[in-house]
């Protein structure tokens, strides 16, 4: 095999000496394939942004499982349709969903376009763009859909049959969009890790999405006082927070290391 | 602006490149592999080498075509320093790309400085499919003709 240039991030050989074989050239071709696609791989900030605002989240939460001053802690049972982001709020036990809807209205907004805004940077520092305008979309327009259903099925009550189930009564459904768009990133960036990633946290979301996962701690011995039940939904909401971390993190410092060897080379 | 350690010989020698040389270089594995049957070849099916394009398959225009097929553009200093060529040599096999059709040359400026972004095409990616297949094909019969004896 021919020699390669050196100082480059490693380069195709030049054809110094003899024809390559096509095997060769495949193998090059594979070799540059795998360095422009470490090169452009950025999903660890969406990661950990989406981990850490729903990290931010968990008081609210707490704040719509408190039972509202000289009321019993029961479930209050009425979605309030209408002009209100019910679907992302959901029908959470004690208070009502409302300032956690528009939490996370905001913040999913917000989080994707600091992601378009994030690999853009990277492109432009790196060279090579990620196509994450699918991730963006997709996150957006479920967003949207979730803001708009409760309005448009009270003008079509046929649009009811799209309300997702019990999927968002617990105020889990950003978590499912989130989810959603993972999946999208992990074609975009041609990531098995970040497929897998997808799937972890996807598992995780609709868990804590059809279950009280709090259950599970409390056949283990965890047992709040009365006073601190709502603090009982914190599992349910730091579950997917920590898959998002744990996998952005982890990210983070293997992407770092890829570029420092390749900066090294 | 200090270059790598080792551009200034890769300039040096992709500057001699004479055009007889980049022919020579351009004609590439196609030309030189031949369409040459093999024992237990059919005689209908066509030599993978009818799949190969000698504007797609020049080495580097297929690295040009590799990294931007794989991202949704590419700058032109990755693709410099990815494939280890020089600037003038690479806008030569840009330009020859882009005359094809196969790839979309955008220029543009950040603040004050230039930048060119380098976009693959439909032809283009069909074109590179077709090139991998008929390389692997290739592949393939040489491996089995090695197989036979």
């Amino acid at each position: 095999m021919s020699a390669e240039v050196p100082g480059g991030q490693g380069g195709i050989p030049r054809e110094s000496a003899g024809s390559p074989e096509p095997g060769e050239v495949l193998r090059e071709l594979a070799a540059v394939r795998r360095r422009a696609r470490s090169a452009r791989h950025a999903y660890w900030f969406p990661l950990v942004l989406f981990g850490l605002l729903t990290c931010a989240a968990a008081p609210l939460y707490v704040s719509a499982a408190t039972p509202p001053a000289g009321a019993s802690a029961t479930i209050t049972g009425t979605a309030v349709l209408g002009g209100t982001p019910t679907v992302l709020g959901g029908m959470p036990t004690g208070g009502s969903g409302f300032y956690l809807g528009w939490y996370w209205l905001v913040a999913l907004v917000g989080g994707y376009l600091l992601t378009l805004f994030w690999y853009r940077r990277h492109a432009r520092r790196i060279g090579v763009q990620t196509p994450a305008r699918g991730y963006i979309a997709t996150g957006v327009v479920l967003t949207a859909l979730a803001l708009l259903l409760p309005l448009l099925s009270q003008l079509v009550p046929f649009l009811r049959w799209l309300w997702p189930g019990d999927l968002w009564i617990r105020g889990t459904f950003a978590f499912l969009i989130i989810a959603a768009g993972l999946w999208i990133l992990a074609r975009a960036e041609r990531s098995v890790a970040l497929a897998i990633t997808a799937a972890v946290y996807t598992g995780a979301a609709v868990l804590v999405s059809l279950y009280n996962v709090e259950n599970l701690l409390f056949r283990l011995g965890w047992n709040p006082g009365n006073g601190d039940s709502p603090l009982t939904v914190l599992p349910g909401v730091l579950l997917p927070a920590v898959v998002l971390l744990i996998a952005g993190l982890a990210a983070f410092v293997v992407q770092r290391k890829i570029r420092r060897a390749g900066d090294t080379a | 602006m200090s270059e790598p350690e080792g551009r200034g010989a890769a300039w040096t020698e992709e500057r001699g490149t004479s055009d007889e040389g980049r022919r020579r270089s351009e004609g590439g594995m196609g030309r030189r592999a031949g369409p040459r049957r093999r024992a237990g070849d059919t005689a209908d099916a066509p030599h993978p080498t009818s799949g190969l394009d000698d504007t797609v398959h020049q080495r580097h225009r297929l690295g040009v075509l590799t990294i931007t097929a794989e991202a949704q553009r590419a700058d032109f200093g990755y693709l410099r320093d990815a494939l280890g060529l020089t600037p003038g040599n690479l806008s030569r096999h840009l330009m020859v790309l882009e005359e094809a059709g196969l790839i979309q040359v955008e220029k543009g400026y950040e603040g004050r400085r230039p930048r060119t972004w380098v976009r693959i095409t439909s032809d283009g990616r069909a074109a590179l499919a077709t090139e991998l297949s008929a390389l692997t094909e290739l592949v393939r019969r040489h491996g089995r003709g090695n197989g036979a004896g």
